[in-house]
């Protein structure tokens, strides 16, 4: 497979151009040379979600790109999909709970992050807006293994402080938490005892690893 | 009462300032559909109207800018999209005098067109269609439309023109500082903004609420002069607002405002108003300032 490299090196490239039918021409071809799709998704697919995100977070990329990356990553990962069931060792995908925090509507930036997330390998469970603090309970309970709070409003902040807080009352092993929206700050965070706070969906993708310990 | 544009090119006039913000203080928790909690209590609505044209002010825009279908259905009010855009219109109008100037608001639907999202532009734009005929209906000045994208906000204003003869501004929202310059969230830079804005045949191009502060709006309406020859609109927010005390606080002053608002003019701003954290005491600053 002399051509790996460069079918890895043009599926990342076409992923981030969100160019969706050439990605899956190059995913296609890339299965038909018998490629696993565990690497072409974790050295092809996922590199260039990362590389996107951080383009994002430094502001030299924007919402449409991030939107059009995320249509291709779900049409390649269809086609890779089959043959990710075929593999014997099926890595089982971490279970991450989202949602805009009871009080809030807003769900653009929360959309956002649930796509860097499904980019960095995580199976995202979107729960919606306007989650009140016992919806996020519910997702934990179900598996999840980080809980992840979006809230655009000072007026929805306290649900973000009664969800960390019900989460906790409910004991569930292990569970994370993570914040953010606009006016939610590292101290915020901090102040209501969130385990984690990212500032953008990149940021966000990357905490997520951190706090599960994929770094 | 002189032709709107008219007056434009030999004024300075005067929009109000925060609706949202100044609306929390009298109530409005943000946590439901602000247009709809607009028709529920008038009075305070009004009242704000009011005191903005007390300070001076010379235009007012209906608080319509979350009331198309797209903005009205998560909170299960879309069949009331009618009742909630010709009420507030009519609010709106009840309280501006007959010497200033009545605008009537369309923005972003929340939904993202192809290729980026699923929506049907066809929607859309039927969505923009049927606030603009309660518009006329109801009887305004003109059309102001927010947007942070070049292909909805065109929707918007191709429904203003295929349904009304009344001027239409467009303000550019949700401008940022990046490395690759000013760009809105959807990467929009101002000089792309104005140069299709005028194409679509805007009337008035401007900018309004995004993270950006005073000094950088000047900036921007100063990259928007050079792209376009229509009169500006300078519609900021306070400052990027900061929690402070669990209270979201928009940083800048009424003082800070007087000092950069005559630059904005200066960089051909034939409008000056402000947007969130824009408090009565700013807008009768620069109302001292600028007329």
């Amino acid at each position: 497979m002399k051509e790996a490299g460069t079918l890895l090196g043009g599926i990342k490239q076409r992923l981030m151009e969100g160019q969706t039918p050439q990605l899956k021409e190059l995913v296609q071809a890339a299965l038909d040379e018998g490629m696993e799709a565990e690497e072409i998704l974790n050295r092809g697919l996922i590199p260039g979600m990362d590389v996107l995100g951080q383009q994002f977070e430094k502001k030299e990329a924007y919402v449409p790109e991030l939107l059009l990356a995320a249509r291709a990553m779900s049409a390649a990962i269809e086609l890779l999909e089959p043959h990710l069931a075929k593999v014997e060792a099926k890595v089982a995908k971490t279970k991450v709970a989202l949602g805009t925090v009871q009080g809030d509507i807003h769900n653009i930036g929360k959309n956002l992050v649930g796509i860097m997330l499904t980019g960095a390998g995580f199976e995202v469970h979107d729960l919606g807006i306007n989650i009140p603090p016992q919806g996020f309970v519910d997702a934990a309970k179900e598996g999840a293994r980080l809980v992840c709070m979006s809230s655009l409003l000072v007026t929805s902040l306290p649900f973000m402080k009664a969800t960390v807080e019900a989460l906790r009352e409910a004991e569930i092993r292990d569970i994370k938490t993570m914040v953010g929206g606009a006016i939610v700050t590292q101290a915020y965070a901090r102040s209501i005892g969130a385990d984690g706070y990212a500032p953008n969906a990149a940021a966000a993708a990357k905490k997520a690893k951190e706090l599960l310990s994929f770094t | 009462m002189a032709e709107f544009l008219q007056r434009l090119k030999t004024e300075v006039l005067i929009s109000e300032g925060a609706m949202s913000t100044n609306l929390a203080m009298g109530g409005f928790d943000q946590t439901g559909n602000a247009a709809y909690w607009v028709t529920n209590h008038p009075d305070v609505y009004q009242d704000l109207l009011k005191a903005f044209f007390n300070v001076g002010c010379d235009i007012s825009t209906t608080y319509t800018s979350a009331s198309n279908r797209f903005r009205l259905k998560p909170f299960g009010l879309e069949d009331k999209a009618g009742e909630i855009n010709y009420k507030v219109a009519r609010l709106t109008k009840e309280v501006t005098p007959s010497t200033c100037y009545l605008g009537f608001s369309l923005a972003a639907t929340a939904v993202f067109l192809p290729p980026m999202g699923n929506a049907s532009p066809d929607e859309v734009y039927e969505s923009y269609v049927e606030q603009v005929v309660i518009a006329e209906d109801v009887g305004v000045d003109f059309f102001q439309i927010h947007g942070s994208d070049i292909e909805q906000t065109g929707l918007a204003v191709k429904a203003v023109k295929d349904n009304s003869k009344l001027p239409v501004a467009v303000l550019l929202h949700s401008i940022n500082p990046t490395p690759k310059g000013f760009r809105t969230m959807m990467g929009v830079s101002p000089t792309m903004g104005a140069t299709k804005f005028q194409e679509f045949g805007a009337d008035v191009i401007g900018q309004t609420c995004g993270g950006i502060n005073y000094e950088e709006s000047t900036a921007v309406l100063k990259e928007m002069r050079a792209a376009c020859s229509k009169p500006l609109w300078a519609r900021p927010n306070a400052g990027i607002p900061e929690l402070v005390d669990g209270k979201a606080v928009h940083p800048a002053t009424p003082e800070q405002m007087v000092e950069e608002a005559p630059k904005w003019v200066e960089a051909g701003a034939r409008i000056v108003g402000g947007c969130c954290g824009t408090t009565l005491e700013h807008m009768a600053k620069v109302v001292a300032v600028l007329k």
